[in-house]
């Protein structure tokens, strides 16, 4: 196994060994999500042999929502690799792994699942560096996020679950090419980073783009302005950009409403300059997530507004949110569960107004 | 000492030398940590972090100064009555990992590291030494089932002690009925003498080096000094 990762990736001659659906950006094609995390994936495995993924379902059957598919044929058992249903005891094999100088990408099939690893990436992964054992650098990918009508034990998002745990990176991406941009990254960081893949996004059609060629690498710990406004500031993640990006277009039509959207796309480190920036030039701040209300993101990021600009506040922090409930079955349940479209134009024509 | 003379004999005087250099006054090793300091004997030893790993969840100051270990990874944070404690940090290069907060993790972690010397062809060996209570755990499970799964090269090394442990091991099962059920070679050692634990240690250090694949050690040890079981102390 070769431990010196490639300055660059194959050129046109790697087109004959991909797929067409880890090559989209090699051939000038609009990709999925879901493509793009694939795309991300095989780069890195390409580029660092001391890449290997584990997961359960991963190889033979490529994945539960196909992200893996074709991985085992191109890159061999050896670093595609199927697991027994025991998601704490192949994290902290991938901690082992990474202890030695590999570069584990472990998936949960979905991000659920995380649970029972709470143990090992809390008191084992996420320690290690202050205990004095020195980095682990590993990614624990997976599907979150409702809407697909899978109930509590399939559509958590889990952030806020590690989000307090210093040592932890955690990564919500929202567009293909952040998604490829920011996974690559992550696996490359030497510190542990959970990435968070919304399952709505997975394969949204409106939201195919083209991906950037040739080594596309997107920062961790820095945010995007997804839509430039000047009334108020919606700051969100994941696929609620997307619902923000339509109440915003409604406001606009609508109210005569311009607002901004702040992508956090890190959640852990969050980027207060950013967060900042946003809420000096339109004073009024609605933070929007998919999570459930308490203990949610939105608590801590009112908090370090409170402390960090106060002052240009023309308005209070308001917060669309997830219910505080587990994620229900019944689809007009779940529907009312979920922040949608409305909630987030209501709250904004207060935010506006007041 | 029992060991005949030669490069074992001399490292574990040394050892002991050093052992009593940093812990002044601290009784000789206990039952549990001459266990560990003999299993790790077997380990191939670099400092250089090409050598074989150990990971250790029981206190075992002796068998970490062995592999090169520093005042500072030995004495325990905590106070003097707690000393020594398990090591919290680690050091890859001379050959330990630092043990977790829960017992048994440090088995699903050591898969991790033996499942990387497997993916690289390298000749290396992790140790993972437990108490016996580990064993009710499910990390323990997790972990064992994942190397034993994937044929990693690791020897799993129980340390079963009727006074020590919070279980009632009286009324659990040897773990070699535990072994067979997860496909595992393994075997009961008597740990009243330590010294004897060296040869079959080594044994199965060599032959997982060799063939692959874990093994299961269940070391008996004796308890308290009013255990009945006499212990031969080093």
């Amino acid at each position: 196994m070769d431990a010196t990762p490639k300055d660059s990736l194959p050129g046109d001659s790697g087109l004959r060994d991909r797929p067409d659906h880890v090559s989209r950006s090699l051939r000038g094609e609009p990709a999925t999500f879901l493509e793009a995390v694939s795309e991300a994936l095989w780069e890195e495995m390409e580029r660092d042999e001391r890449v290997f993924l584990m997961g359960e379902d991963i190889g033979v059957y490529g994945g539960a929502f196909k992200v893996t598919r074709g991985f085992l044929e191109r890159f061999g058992a050896r670093r595609v690799i199927d697991t027994p249903i025991s998601e704490a005891g192949f994290t902290g094999a991938a901690a082992g792994a990474a202890h030695m100088g590999l570069r584990p990408v472990v998936e949960m099939q979905f991000m659920d699942f995380i649970s029972p690893a709470y143990d090992v990436i809390t008191n084992y992964i996420a320690t290690s560096r202050y205990r004095g054992s020195g980095p682990v650098p590993l990614v624990i990918r997976g599907p979150v996020g409702g809407g697909n009508r899978g109930g509590p034990f399939h559509s958590q998002n889990v952030e806020m679950a590690f989000f307090h745990t210093p040592g932890l990176k955690i990564v919500y991406p929202s567009t293909p090419s952040d998604a490829k941009g920011l996974l690559k990254a992550s696996i490359r960081d030497d510190d542990p980073v959970i990435f968070e893949e919304h399952k709505g996004l997975y394969r949204a059609p409106q939201l195919r783009e083209v991906l950037p060629v040739g080594d596309h690498l997107v920062p961790l710990g820095k945010a995007r302005i997804h839509r430039e406004g000047t009334h108020l500031s919606i700051v969100t993640y994941g696929l609620m950009v997307h619902r923000s990006s339509e109440a915003a277009d409604r406001l606009s039509a609508d109210d005569g409403l311009e607002v901004e959207i702040l992508d956090l796309r890190t959640l852990l480190p969050l980027d207060d300059e950013a967060v900042m920036a946003t809420v000096r030039k339109t004073g009024r701040l609605l933070v929007v997530h998919e999570d459930t209300r308490t203990g949610g993101i939105a608590g801590e990021i009112a908090a370090r507004v409170n402390e960090q600009a106060f002052e240009w506040l023309d308005a209070p922090i308001l917060r669309v949110t997830a219910m505080d409930a587990p994620v229900p079955y019944a689809a007009v349940l779940e529907d009312a569960f979920l922040p949608g479209v409305e909630d987030i134009v209501t709250a904004a024509r207060y935010l506006a107004r007041y | 000492m029992g060991l005949p003379p030669g490069p074992d004999r001399e490292a574990v005087e040394r050892v002991l030398g050093l052992r009593r250099e940093l812990l002044p006054g601290a009784p000789g090793p206990s039952p549990r940590e001459s266990a560990a300091l003999l299993l790790a004997l077997a380990l191939s030893r670099r400092d250089d972090g090409s050598g074989d790993i150990l990971g250790c969840e029981v206190p075992a100051p002796a068998a970490l100064l062995l592999l090169g270990a520093g005042k500072e990874e030995v004495i325990s944070p905590f106070p003097e009555r707690l000393r020594p404690a398990p090591p919290a940090r680690s050091c890859l290069r001379r050959g330990f990992l630092g043990s977790p907060a829960s017992p048994g993790t440090l088995v699903q972690v050591l898969a991790g590291a033996a499942l990387a010397f497997r993916l690289r062809g390298e000749p290396r060996v992790g140790l993972c030494v437990l108490d016996r209570s580990a064993l009710s755990t499910s990390a323990w499970h997790e972990g064992f089932n994942l190397a034993a799964v994937q044929r990693v090269p690791l020897v799993v090394a129980v340390l079963r002690s009727p006074a020590l442990s919070p279980d009632p091991v009286r009324e659990l099962p040897p773990v070699t009925r535990m072994g067979a059920a997860y496909g595992v070679r393994a075997a009961t050692l008597d740990g009243a003498c330590p010294l004897t634990l060296l040869d079959p240690a080594r044994k199965e250090v060599e032959s997982v080096r060799r063939d692959g694949g874990v093994r299961l050690l269940e070391i008996l040890l004796p308890g308290t000094g009013s255990d009945p079981v006499p212990h031969r102390s080093l």
